[in-house]
C-alpha cells in the first residue's frame, strides 16, 4: 500500500515537471506591498487570487507578480504576519503597474477589532476562526480554552497547567459523555497532527499544554463538515497556525497568581534571497498551590518557522517552509518542601516537531498547485516517581510471566526469582513510565483550478501516509530488589499502525450574479489502516463529504445585504489507538500458600500465576461518525446573524469489555501446614511444585524428611480486557450568533452567542462481570458471571440538554487604543437524565417498592421516584461458562425454590442508592460575568487585564432531581474569580 | 449492660416438726422447725450446689444453709420471723447474670418448705477493653504507620465466658463525621429496627472462646505480627490471641499480612464481605466498634449473605460499598462509638441509645488508644485486690480540643493488672463516661 501510494506521488510530480515548459498566456498582476503608514516595503506577504487560484509571495522588497492570469477581473487576498489582511477586485486591464497595496498595521488604532471567534463565512461547513487579537485580548495561555469562545462557551477560571492534562473536544457537552470527543477531536499545527494515537495507556485527546499560546497567529475550528483532506477525526478538528514570516521583536509577559509567562518572538528576513526566519521563546510556570510555588508545571518553548520563495523557470512561485517546535518541561514536584524528603513524581513533557512543506504553483492547464508536506514529531513524556515505602513484614512481589505456581524467594539469593519478598523497614521505590510517542506524515496534494466569470473550481486530488507508534519502555523499575507486582510490557515492542490514504476532492462554485452563487464541495477519502503482525491486518475505510452552500445574495447594497445557506453531509473515520489495538497480556495471581510469618517478618508467600496472551479482538470496526449539518447566514443592516444546526452520529465507539475465563488453582492454608507438618518452622525450607501447586516442607537439618501439605481446590475466573464496540451516541445541536451592528455614538458592538445541545448516548453491548474477591454464601470463591445489557450499573445510559447563552458587549475606542469587552455567560437550561433502557426504549430495569426489595414491576422507570433494580440478561457459572442463562426466570425461580442460589444471584443485582436516581435533573439557570481590557500605550506596548467571575457570584442553584440547592461558590459551575494581567512590548 | 429482671411470687409453705423436751424439765423446751428452702431459677439456667441462703431472724441472728444439687438447703429453725436471702451469680452466652432472692416477714411457726424466686440482672460480661485504630508516626517521618489496628474483648466479671458465635463489626458509616444516610430527618433511622449494620460485612470466631474471669483476649485487625521491628512506636501483634485472616477473600497482604506462626490457625476470623476492595477497611480516624454473639447454629457467613440480611444506608441502596450486614441488637455484647477530635461537630451517633448513650473521643495518627476507665468502687471492693491496686494513673492525654482525658479513677488498670489485681471495668453504656484517650496502646506498656 505504501508503495502504490509512493507511485502516486512520483507520478503526479513528474507529470508536473514534464509539462513546466508549456507555456500560457494571459494577464500579469505585479506591484508591491507596502505599510500604510511609512512605505515600508511588506517582506513575505501573500497575494492570492481567486481564492487561491494563483499566488505569490513578495520578495525581500515587497515586489510580486503574477502571470498567465486567465480572467480580466479578478480577487485579491492580501495578507502577511502583524497587518490587517485586505480583500478587493482589480480590473486587470485599468490596475496601475505597479500596483501598490498598503497593508495596515494590526492594532487597537483602528477601525475594524475583533476579539470574539469569528464564523468563516465563506465556508460550506460550520468553522470558526480565533486571530491573534482575539488570543491577546483573552490572555489565553492554554490552548485547550479556544473552545470557550465558540457559541454558548464558557470562560474558565485558572488556567492553570500543573492541574491536569488540557484537551480540546468539539461537538461535545459539559458532562460526562460515551463516544470518546477529545479523542475524536484532530489538532494540526501547521498541517502536523497532534495526535494521540501513541498513548498507551488512555483514550483522550492529546495533551496541549507543551503548545504554546504565544507563537499561535490564529486558529481555525471546524465543527462542520471537513475537507476529505483531513482524516483520523470524528468529532471536528482545530487548525493552529503559528506565526510566520517577518514580525517586530515582541516581549510578551503575562501574569496570573498561578501562572507566569514571558514569551519573546521575532521575524526577520535572513537577506535578500535568503527568506524569512521566525523565532519563538516562551517560558511559562504554573504552581499547583500559591501557599507552596514549588510543584510545578514548566513549558519552555522553541519554535522556528523559516520561509522562502523560489521562482522556477517559468517564473512561478515555489513556496518552501519549515517548521520546527520544541518543548522542554513537564510535571516536576521535586523541589517541593511539603513532600517527603525524597520523594517526587517528575513528568516529561517534551516535543520536537518538524515539518516541510512545498506550495508550487505550477498553473498549467490540468494543474494549479502542488503541496508536499512532510511531518515528524516525537515526545518524551516519561514519568519518573520516587515513593517512600515501608513494611513491617515481606510482601510478595510477583514478576512470573509462567503458568504456574511460584513462592517467594529472597532477592540476595535469587534476584532473577518469579517472586521476589520486599525486605521490611523503609526504602524508596524509584518507578518510570516510559512513553515516547512517535508520529509522521507525508503527504501530497494536487489541485486544479479554473474560474470562468463569477463561478470557479477547484479539483483537488491528494495521497497521504501517516503513522504513528511509541519508542518507550513503558513501566520499568529502576532496581528490582524493590520492583512490586508487575510485568513488563515494552511499548517499542508494539506494532505501528501505518495508514495510507486517498483523497479526491471537488469544490465548485456557480456565480449566478455578482451577489449570487452556489458552491458545492463533494469528496471522498479512502484509508487503509495496516497494523503489522495482528489480527486486525489491513483495514479500510471511506470517508464520502458533501457540502453546499448557496449564497441567496452576498454583499448586495440593501438591508438584508446577505443571505447564505449552507448544509452538508460527511462521514469521518477515527482510527483506533495503540491501546485500543494492543490489548496488554494479563496475570491472575492468586495466593496459593501463605505459611506463618516468622519473627522477623518474613512469610514465604506462594502464588499461583494464570497468565493470558493478549486478547485481540478481530471484529473491531473503527470509530466513525456520520455529520450532518445546515445553517443559515444573514447580514441586516449591518448586523450579522449565524444560525447552524447539527446531527453527529457517533458508530462503533471504541469501548473496554471484559472476559472471564475460568480456572481452578490449589490453595495450601496454614490449616493444612499445620495438620500436615511437624518439622519446626525455624527449620522448614518450602517447596511448591511449579506444576501441581504441591507444598513441600523440607527439614534443612535433615533431621526429619521432606513432608508433602494437602491443599483445597479454589475455582475463580481470570478477566481480560480489550476493546470493542459500543453502540450509536446521538449528538445534536443549534449554535447561534448574532453580532449586532456597531453603536457608533459609544463605540460599542454587542454579541449574542448561544448554543443548543443535545446527548443521547446507551451502551447495549452485552457486558460481563462478577464480584471479583466475593465468596458465595458456602465460602466457595463466588462463581457467576453476570451479563448486562450495556455497562454493569443501574444505568447503560445518559441524555442531557442544554441551553447557553452569553452576551459579550464590546467598546472599542481607536483613538485611546483600547478595546473593553465585558461578557455574560449564562446557562439558561441544562437537563439531564440517566438512562437504563434497551435500543428500543423499554425500560431495561424494574421498579422496587421498597428500597430493600430485588423483586419488582415492570414500568416505566423515569421520573416515577422508585427505586430502581436492574437484572443482567444473563449468567453463566463457572462449570459451564458457554450456558447463557437467563437471570430473570431463574433468579425469581430461586427465590421460591432455591435460597442459597437466590441469595447468590442477588449480589449480581445492580439497584439505585436512591429514589430520585432516575428523576431528570434541571439545574436552575445561572450566569457569571467576567472582563477583559486591552490598552495600547503608543505603538510599543499594550497592556491586557481581564477578571472572570469578576462579580464573585455567591448564588445558588437547585437540581430538580433531589431538590436540593447548592452554591455556585466553588462549585465547579462556574468559574472561581480569577484575574490576569499581560504587558505586550513591541520593537 | 442491659438488665433484666425477672419477676415472680414467693409461694411459702409451712412446716414444722416439734422437738422433743430434755426430758429432765428444767428448762422450757425450744422447738425447732425443719424448714427447706428452695431456690427457683428462671428456666434456662439450672439450680447450682453450694449457693448460700441466709435466714436472718427478726431477733437478729442468721442461720445459712447451703444448696444441695437441686437447689435446695435444709435450716432447722425456732418459731419466728424470718428474712430469707440468697445470692448468686452466673455466665451465659457473654453476658453476666447476678440473681438474687429475699423473702421478708416470713413466720415460721412449723416445719414447712419454702421457695425462694432467684431474680436476675443481666450485665456486659465481655466488654470491649480497648481499641486501638489510630495509628502511629513512622520512625523515617514519613508519616502515619496504620496497618497495627486491635481490640481488645475482657471477661469484666468473675464468671467464666464462653461465646458460641462470636464475631466483630463495625457500625456505617466507617467515620462519624462522614456523609450518614442512616439519619432520616434527624433520626437514626434503624434506632428502633431492633438491628445495627455492620459495614461491608462481619468477622466471626470459628469455634467457639472462653475466656476466664477477668481474662482478656487481643484482636489483631490487620497485621497479626511484631510491628514494632520496622515501626518503634507500633505494637507487637505476633502474640495475639485471635486475628482477622481470611486471605481467600481479602488477600491484601499489606492489611493482612499473614499472621505470626505463633498464632494457631484455628483462632483466626473469617470474614462474610459483602463490600467492595480487597480489606475491610476499618476506620483509622473513628471506628464504632460493636462485639457480638449469634445464636449458637446460625453459620455467620450464610446469615451475612442472605439479602434480606442486607441494609443499605439511604441514598445508597444497592451499591455494594455501602453494603452492610444486619446484626440483631440481641446479639449485641458491648458498642463503643469513637469520634474524631478533628471532627467532634460533624459526627453523629452511629448505635441506638439503648446500646450506647455516648462516645469516646480519639486524635489519631499519635499512637494514642480509646481505653476504658475502671469501676473504682467495685474493683476496690473485690478483696484479693487489696495491696495490689496501683494508683497514680498517668497515661490520659489531652485531645486536640485541649480536653483533658484521663481515668478519674486513678487506678492504673495495666499496671495493677501486672501485680495480679482484677480490675472491673466501668461499663454504663455510654462510652464518655466509660472511656478515655490513652497515651499508648496497653500492648506498649
Amino acid at each position: 500500500m505504501a508503495n502504490s501510494l509512493k507511485s502516486i506521488i512520483c507520478t503526479l510530480v513528474f507529470v508536473a515537471v514534464a509539462f513546466v515548459a508549456q507555456a500560457q498566456k494571459g494577464y500579469t498582476f505585479s506591484g508591491r506591498v507596502t505599510t500604510f503608514s511609512d512605505d515600508i516595503s511588506v517582506v513575505g506577504a501573500a497575494v492570492v487570487i481567486d481564492g487561491g487560484a494563483l499566488w505569490a509571495i513578495t520578495d525581500g522588497e515587497g515586489n510580486f507578480a503574477i502571470h498567465n492570469i486567465a480572467s480580466q477581473l479578478v480577487t485579491v487576498e492580501v495578507s502577511s504576519l502583524g497587518y490587517v489582511a485586505q480583500k478587493f477586485e482589480v480590473d486587470l486591464t485599468k490596475a496601475p503597474i505597479p500596483y501598490i497595496i498598503k497593508l495596515a498595521e494590526s492594532n487597537l488604532a483602528i477601525d475594524e477589532v475583533v476579539v470574539t471567534a469569528q464564523r468563516r463565512t465563506e465556508s460550506n461547513a460550520t468553522s470558526f476562526v480565533v486571530d491573534r487579537t482575539t488570543l491577546d485580548h483573552s490572555q489565553m495561555v492554554n490552548v485547550s480554552n479556544i473552545t470557550t469562545l465558540l457559541p454558548g462557551g464558557k470562560t474558565t477560571g485558572d488556567q492553570n497547567l500543573a492541574s491536569g492534562a488540557n484537551r480540546i473536544a468539539l461537538n461535545t457537552g459539559s458532562g460526562s459523555e460515551m463516544g470518546n470527543a477529545s479523542f475524536g477531536t484532530a489538532i494540526d499545527i501547521d498541517g502536523m497532527r497532534l495526535g494521540n494515537n501513541a498513548a498507551a495507556d488512555e483514550l483522550k485527546g492529546v495533551d496541549l499544554r507543551n503548545v504554546g499560546v504565544s507563537n499561535i497567529e490564529s486558529v481555525e475550528i471546524v465543527t462542520g463538515i471537513p475537507s476529505v483532506e483531513y482524516g483520523d477525526l470524528s468529532n471536528g478538528i482545530v487548525k493552529i497556525n503559528t506565526r510566520k514570516g517577518r514580525s517586530p521583536f515582541i516581549i510578551d509577559i503575562m501574569f496570573e497568581p498561578k501562572t507566569k509567562q514571558i514569551a519573546l518572538s521575532k521575524g526577520f528576513k535572513l537577506s535578500k534571497k535568503a527568506g524569512t526566519i521566525n523565532l519563538n521563546a516562551e517560558r511559562t510556570r504554573s504552581i499547583t498551590n500559591l501557599s507552596s510555588p514549588y510543584t510545578a508545571y514548566e513549558r519552555n518553548n522553541l519554535n522556528i518557522n523559516y520561509s522562502n520563495t523560489f521562482k522556477d523557470h517559468r517564473d512561478q512561485p515555489l513556496h518552501f517552509s519549515f517548521g520546527l517546535s520544541g518543548n522542554f518541561g513537564g510535571y516536576n514536584s521535586k523541589a517541593d518542601p511539603d513532600q517527603f524528603k525524597d520523594t517526587y513524581t517528575k513528568m516529561r513533557d517534551y516535543a520536537l516537531r518538524g515539518n516541510i512543506k512545498l506550495n508550487w504553483l505550477i498553473n498549467r492547464s490540468w494543474i494549479t498547485n502542488l503541496t508536499l508536506q512532510a511531518t515528524a514529531s516525537y515526545s518524551d513524556r516519561t514519568t519518573l516517581q520516587s515513593e517512600n515505602k515501608n513494611s513491617a513484614s515481606t510482601q510478595p512481589f510477583i514478576h512470573s510471566t509462567e503458568q504456574g505456581y511460584f513462592v517467594g524467594e529472597i532477592y540476595d539469593k535469587n534476584p532473577d526469582a518469579n517472586i521476589i519478598l520486599s525486605p521490611t523497614g523503609y526504602w524508596y521505590l524509584h518507578s518510570v513510565v516510559d512513553t515516547k510517542p512517535v508520529a509522521y506524515s507525508l503527504k501530497a496534494k494536487a489541485d486544479h483550478r479554473t474560474k470562468w466569470g463569477h463561478s470557479f473550481n477547484m479539483a483537488m486530488i491528494g495521497a497521504e501516509l501517516t503513522g504513528s507508534g511509541n519508542l518507550g519502555r513503558g513501566l520499568y523499575y529502576e532496581d528490582m530488589r524493590y520492583a512490586p507486582t508487575w510485568r513488563e510490557y515494552s511499548y517499542r515492542e508494539q506494532p505501528f499502525m501505518n495508514n495510507a490514504a486517498l483523497f479526491v476532492e471537488d469544490d465548485l462554485k456557480l456565480g449566478f450574479s455578482e451577489h449570487s452563487s452556489l458552491g458545492i464541495t463533494a469528496g471522498v477519502r479512502a484509508d487503509m489502516t495496516m497494523v503489522k503482525n495482528t489480527p486486525y491486518g489491513t483495514v479500510a475505510s471511506l470517508s464520502p463529504r458533501v457540502s453546499a452552500r448557496y449564497a441567496i445574495w452576498e454583499d448586495a447594497p440593501q438591508t438584508v445585504s446577505s443571505l447564505v445557506i449552507y448544509g452538508g453531509w460527511g462521514k469521518s473515520v477515527k482510527q483506533p489507538s495503540f491501546a485500543v489495538l494492543n490489548p496488554r497480556p494479563t496475570y491472575s495471581d492468586s495466593l496459593a500458600f501463605a505459611p506463618g510469618t516468622t519473627a522477623d517478618g518474613t512469610t514465604f508467600y506462594a502464588y499461583y500465576t494464570q497468565p493470558t496472551t493478549p486478547l485481540y479482538n478481530p471484529d473491531l470496526k473503527w470509530q466513525h461518525t456520520n455529520q450532518s449539518e445546515i445553517g443559515i447566514e444573514a447580514t441586516i443592516a449591518g448586523t450579522r446573524i449565524s444560525l447552524s444546526l447539527f446531527r453527529n452520529r457517533t458508530i462503533n465507539p471504541y469501548i473496554t469489555q471484559t472476559i472471564y475465563t475460568p480456572f481452578s488453582y490449589k490453595l495450601t492454608t496454614q490449616a493444612n501446614l499445620e495438620a500436615d507438618c511437624t518439622i519446626p518452622s525455624a527449620n522448614r525450607e518450602y517447596l511448591i511444585d511449579q506444576k501441581t501447586g504441591i507444598v513441600t516442607v523440607r527439614d534443612i537439618t535433615g533431621a526429619q524428611q521432606p513432608q508433602t501439605i494437602g491443599y483445597k481446590e479454589r475455582r475463580t475466573f481470570v478477566g481480560q480486557t480489550n476493546y470493542t464496540n459500543g453502540s450509536p451516541i446521538e449528538r445534536r445541536g443549534v449554535n447561534l450568533i448574532v453580532d449586532f451592528a456597531e453603536i457608533h455614538a459609544i463605540r460599542t458592538r454587542i454579541r449574542f452567542d448561544g448554543n443548543y445541545y443535545y446527548y443521547k448516548g446507551t451502551n447495549q453491548h452485552l457486558t460481563a462481570t462478577t464480584l471479583g474477591n466475593a465468596t458465595m454464601s458456602n465460602g466457595d470463591a463466588y462463581k457467576y458471571i453476570g451479563y448486562f445489557a450495556g455497562t454493569s450499573s443501574v444505568s447503560n445510559g445518559r441524555l442531557s440538554r442544554e441551553v447557553n447563552a452569553n452576551l459579550t458587549i464590546i467598546t472599542h475606542i481607536p483613538k485611546v487604543r483600547m478595546i473593553f469587552s465585558v461578557r455574560l455567560e449564562s446557562s439558561l437550561y441544562n437537563y439531564s437524565q440517566n438512562l437504563s433502557e434497551y435500543a428500543d426504549g423499554t425500560p431495561r430495569g424494574y421498579r422496587l417498592e421498597e428500597s430493600g426489595d430485588y423483586i419488582g414491576s415492570e414500568g416505566n422507570l423515569y421520573n416515577e421516584g422508585k427505586y430502581v433494580a436492574v437484572y443482567p440478561e444473563y449468567y453463566s457459572t463457572w462449570e459451564n461458562p458457554n450456558e447463557l442463562i437467563p437471570f430473570a426466570e431463574k433468579f425469581l425461580w430461586a427465590k421460591e425454590n432455591d435460597p442459597q442460589l437466590y441469595n447468590d444471584l442477588a449480589r449480581l443485582v445492580e439497584k439505585t442508592n436512591t429514589n430520585y436516581y432516575f428523576n431528570s435533573n434541571r439545574t436552575s439557570a445561572y450566569v457569571a460575568a467576567n472582563f477583559n481590557l486591552t490598552k495600547e500605550i503608543g505603538r510599543f506596548a499594550s497592556i491586557s487585564f481581564y477578571a472572570r467571575n469578576f462579580f464573585y457570584h455567591m448564588g445558588k442553584v437547585r437540581s430538580s432531581q433531589t431538590g436540593l440547592e447548592s452554591s455556585l461558590f466553588d462549585s465547579g459551575i462556574i468559574p472561581k474569580f480569577y484575574y490576569g494581567l499581560s504587558l505586550k512590548l513591541k520593537f | 449492660m442491659k438488665k433484666f429482671l425477672f419477676f415472680a411470687l414467693a409461694a411459702l409453705t409451712f412446716a414444722a416438726c416439734e422437738t422433743d423436751p430434755t426430758g429432765n424439765g428444767k428448762e422450757p423446751s425450744i422447738t425447732l422447725y425443719d424448714v427447706v428452702a428452695e431456690l427457683v431459677y428462671p428456666a434456662e439456667f439450672a439450680p447450682s450446689e453450694g449457693i448460700e441462703i441466709v435466714a436472718k431472724n427478726s431477733n437478729g441472728t442468721t442461720t445459712t444453709a447451703t444448696t444441695d444439687s437441686e437447689g435446695k438447703a435444709s435450716f432447722q429453725l425456732p418459731e419466728g420471723k424470718y428474712e430469707f436471702s440468697a445470692s448468686d451469680k452466673r455466665a451465659l452466652d457473654g453476658y453476666s447474670y447476678t440473681f438474687n432472692a429475699m423473702v421478708s416477714n416470713l413466720v415460721i411457726s412449723e416445719s414447712t418448705t419454702i421457695q425462694l424466686e432467684m431474680t436476675g440482672s443481666r450485665s456486659g460480661q465481655i466488654l470491649i477493653k480497648e481499641i486501638y485504630a489510630g495509628g502511629c508516626q513512622k520512625d523515617d517521618g514519613s508519616g502515619v504507620y496504620q496497618f497495627d489496628k486491635y481490640i481488645t474483648i475482657y471477661n469484666n466479671s468473675d464468671q467464666v465466658a464462653t461465646l458460641n458465635n462470636f464475631g466483630v463489626g463495625m457500625a456505617n458509616p466507617s467515620n462519624a463525621h462522614a456523609s450518614n444516610g442512616n439519619y432520616v430527618d434527624g433520626v437514626l433511622s434503624y434506632a428502633d429496627q431492633g438491628f445495627t449494620p455492620s459495614a461491608s460485612g462481619i468477622w466471626f470466631m470459628q469455634h467457639p472462646i472462653t475466656l476466664q474471669p477477668f481474662e482478656e483476649k487481643v484482636i489483631a485487625v490487620n497485621g497479626a505480627i511484631n510491628h514494632t521491628t520496622t515501626y518503634t512506636n507500633s505494637v507487637d501483634l505476633s502474640n495475639a490471641d485471635y486475628c482477622m485472616y481470611d486471605p481467600e477473600v481479602l488477600a491484601n497482604t499489606s492489611y493482612y499480612p499473614a499472621p505470626s506462626e505463633t498464632i494457631a490457625v484455628e483462632d483466626y476470623m473469617k470474614v462474610c464481605f459483602i463490600g467492595l476492595g480487597n480489606a475491610w477497611a476499618f476506620s483509622a480516624i473513628c471506628p464504632g466498634v460493636f462485639i457480638f454473639n449469634l445464636d449458637e447454629g446460625i453459620d455467620p457467613l450464610a446469615y451475612g449473605q442472605a439479602e434480606e440480611n442486607i441494609y443499605y444506608p439511604a441514598g445508597n441502596e444497592g451499591n455494594a460499598v455501602y453494603a452492610c450486614v444486619k446484626i440483631p441488637n440481641e446479639a449485641i455484647l458491648d458498642v463503643v462509638d469513637i469520634f474524631s477530635a478533628e471532627h467532634l461537630d460533624e459526627s453523629l451517633p452511629r448505635f441506638s441509645n439503648t446500646l450506647e448513650a455516648g462516645y469516646t473521643v480519639l486524635t489519631n495518627k499519635l499512637g494514642y488508644t480509646s481505653y476504658r476507665n475502671v469501676d473504682k468502687e467495685a474493683t476496690e471492693a473485690i478483696v484479693e485486690n487489696e495491696g495490689k491496686l496501683v494508683y497514680g494513673y498517668a497515661k490520659g492525654t489531652v485531645d486536640a480540643n485541649g480536653a483533658t482525658s484521663t481515668d478519674n479513677s486513678g487506678i492504673d488498670a495495666e499496671a495493677s493488672i501486672a501485680a495480679g489485681a482484677k480490675i472491673i471495668y466501668l461499663d454504663t453504656n455510654n462510652s464518655t463516661n466509660d472511656f478515655h484517650q490513652r497515651a499508648n496502646a496497653a500492648l506498649r506498656d
